[in-house]
């Protein structure tokens, strides 16, 4: 799965678009023109055929401080490029809790959004990466109040199609390229006698067909209402059945675009300035031991699968295992030696270390060695012990 | 009469009450040293330490009582299952304690390194089914002599934690004063 693939399309055209309470968030009426904002996410397009090869496109850009949007006392991310973002530069992964639409009955691989850590939100927060903000009172405000304008959402919804035609004209040329030499392949090395004349040309009406679909907007924008931007395309073979309504596009439907963010269109109504600082992420009481790991360039993920409360991986958890089960506890907190045995215990027996920590509290000129290693300012005074089974 | 079991002879002659044991150098607490001693036997007969060194912890009078061992020596925290512990009383044991024990600090509890006649030796009643202790531990046990790990010195202090249960069983772990990563085997 890539983490920056912007935009998902089915080929089919039966599309199964998920939480569009969460899509229609930072909202504020248009004022400048349309297909301007939509240019990002052509560029996105344009990116995506060369997905599948290996050739690297340069990340997009993302500007800090970036919006992580409250929703339920969840905190979320919508953007691929923002989540991707944060990954490559802020060791920050979340979880993503979206079905994906293409395999909506299984909940092994999961999508946008990402649902960020109350931790990991308030760690972005605090280093001004990030901002938060009240998807609700943002929706009603700007979304239900304002809006797009009839035209604008014509021009949006034109701007979508259109992405949809490349998208599958895209499509199509390169399975016809696969095909071309697949069958070279097979000519070179089989029996000629096989192959019917006409086998490597391309099949006929496909070239045509598509700069038709491209050239001309093939459908008509009779749909006015928000369902055209969610329009269930009839798939290729009903259509054919159907007779179609526009012969041009009887073979190829355009593929549905899912934009997964509403901006663009629509534009972040609250300047980051404004809003930093506002509300900083209420974290649990092991959030020092979280900071302190993470500044010291560990990735944290939550530790369910462990019973601790994260666990910490050396780099990114995709390419490492994770060197420690960590447990953040008050300085003064007691807790029961059998907690620290079936702990270690559980650590030593799939090779991570057992990790207790938190804010020391040094007693008055008194201050302990451990704590005055670290020089970093936020790191300070966070101390840990490391447990591991003694073998005998 | 019975004749008391080697552990018992232990404790009765290295007890604060006993005259043959320097009272000085003694946690006051009659539980915590009889928790240590019972701990040193453990190490002594089961895991076949040797130079096993009786500390006191200038802080927490009581609460570590700390044996040592060849070839490396290391510090070792006397616990009961029971006791609540705090990441601060961590804190202050490790604050306490060198990174690396020194030799000749505390008390020989037994008196040669590998040798027939210890003072527990001489009564021995559990000697002779003495259970080797395995060698999977911390790599500090046999007769060698006592080397200094040059790695250990620039590493985060270690101490090996002991808990001991009401039915007499002892559990080992190992605590790091810091970040240090699980070991690759």
């Amino acid at each position: 799965m890539r983490l920056d693939t912007k935009i998902a399309w089915h080929s089919t055209g039966t599309f199964v678009h998920f939480s569009t309470t969460h899509e229609k968030i930072v909202l504020q009426a248009p004022t400048c023109d349309i297909e301007s904002r939509l240019e990002r996410q052509d560029q996105s397009l344009r990116a995506l055929p060369d997905l599948d090869m290996a050739t690297t496109t340069s990340p997009p850009s993302v500007s800090e401080p970036l919006p992580i949007f409250k929703l339920a006392q969840k905190y979320l991310l919508y953007d691929a490029d923002t989540v991707a973002y944060l990954r490559r530069e802020h060791n920050i992964c979340g979880v993503l809790i979206g079905g994906l639409a293409q395999a909506p009955q299984q909940n092994v691989f999961s999508g946008l959004p990402l649902e960020l850590l109350p931790e990991e939100a308030r760690l972005l927060v605090e280093k001004r990466v990030a901002y938060v903000e009240d998807d609700t009172i943002n929706h009603r405000r700007t979304f239900l109040e304002g809006g797009l304008g009839p035209e604008e959402r014509r021009a949006y919804q034109a701007a979508l199609r259109k992405q949809g035609v490349a998208a599958a004209g895209e499509q199509t040329r390169r399975s016809d390229r696969r095909k071309e030499v697949a069958l070279k392949q097979k000519s070179e090395n089989g029996n000629w006698n096989d192959l019917p004349e006409d086998m490597l040309k391309p099949s006929p009406g496909r070239s045509e067909r598509q700069e038709a679909s491209i050239n001309t907007d093939v459908r008509p924008h009779d749909k006015q209402d928000d369902e055209a931007l969610f329009d269930s395309t009839p798939s290729p073979v009903l259509r054919k059945a159907h007779g179609s309504r526009v012969s041009t596009s009887a073979e190829v439907a355009p593929y549905a675009v899912t934009p997964t963010t509403s901006y663009p269109p629509l534009q972040s109504s609250m300047s980051p300035s404004e809003s930093v600082h506002v509300d900083v992420p209420d974290a649990p009481q092991s959030y020092p031991i979280f900071r302190y790991l993470h500044d010291q360039g560990y990735f944290l993920a939550p530790g369910l699968r462990f019973g601790c409360q994260y666990m910490a991986y050396p780099g990114d958890p995709l390419r490492f295992h994770s060197h420690f089960l960590v447990n953040g506890l008050d300085w003064d907190e007691e807790f029961d030696l059998l907690d620290l045995v079936s702990g270690g215990r559980l650590g030593t027996g799939v090779k991570k270390g057992f990790l207790l920590g938190g804010l020391e509290e040094v007693s008055a000129g008194n201050r302990g060695q451990g704590a005055a290693k670290s020089g970093d300012e936020t790191a300070r005074g966070v101390r840990s012990f490391c447990i591991e089974w003694g073998g005998m | 009469m019975a004749t008391p079991s080697a552990i018992q002879h232990l404790i009765t002659t290295h007890s604060p009450a006993s005259a043959s044991a320097s009272t000085s150098t003694i946690p006051e607490s009659q539980h915590h040293v009889n928790l240590t001693l019972q701990i040193a036997h453990n190490l002594r007969y089961q895991h076949s330490w040797t130079d096993i060194e009786l500390l006191q912890n200038q802080k927490d009078a009581g609460l570590t009582g700390m044996p040592a061992v060849a070839p490396e020596r290391e510090w070792v925290l006397p616990s009961q299952v029971r006791e609540k512990w705090t990441l601060r009383r961590f804190g202050e044991v490790f604050d306490s304690v060198s990174s690396v024990p020194a030799e000749g600090d505390g008390d020989a509890l037994f008196e040669a390194v590998n040798g027939t006649a210890t003072a527990a030796d001489a009564n021995g009643v559990a000697d002779d089914d003495v259970v080797e202790g395995d060698d999977c531990g911390v790599g500090d046990e046999g007769g060698e002599i006592t080397t200094t790990n040059k790695w250990r010195a620039n590493q985060p202090k270690r101490i090996l934690l002991a808990i001991l249960d009401d039915d007499s069983t002892i559990a080992y772990y190992i605590v790091h004063d810091g970040l240090v990563k699980p070991r690759q085997n």
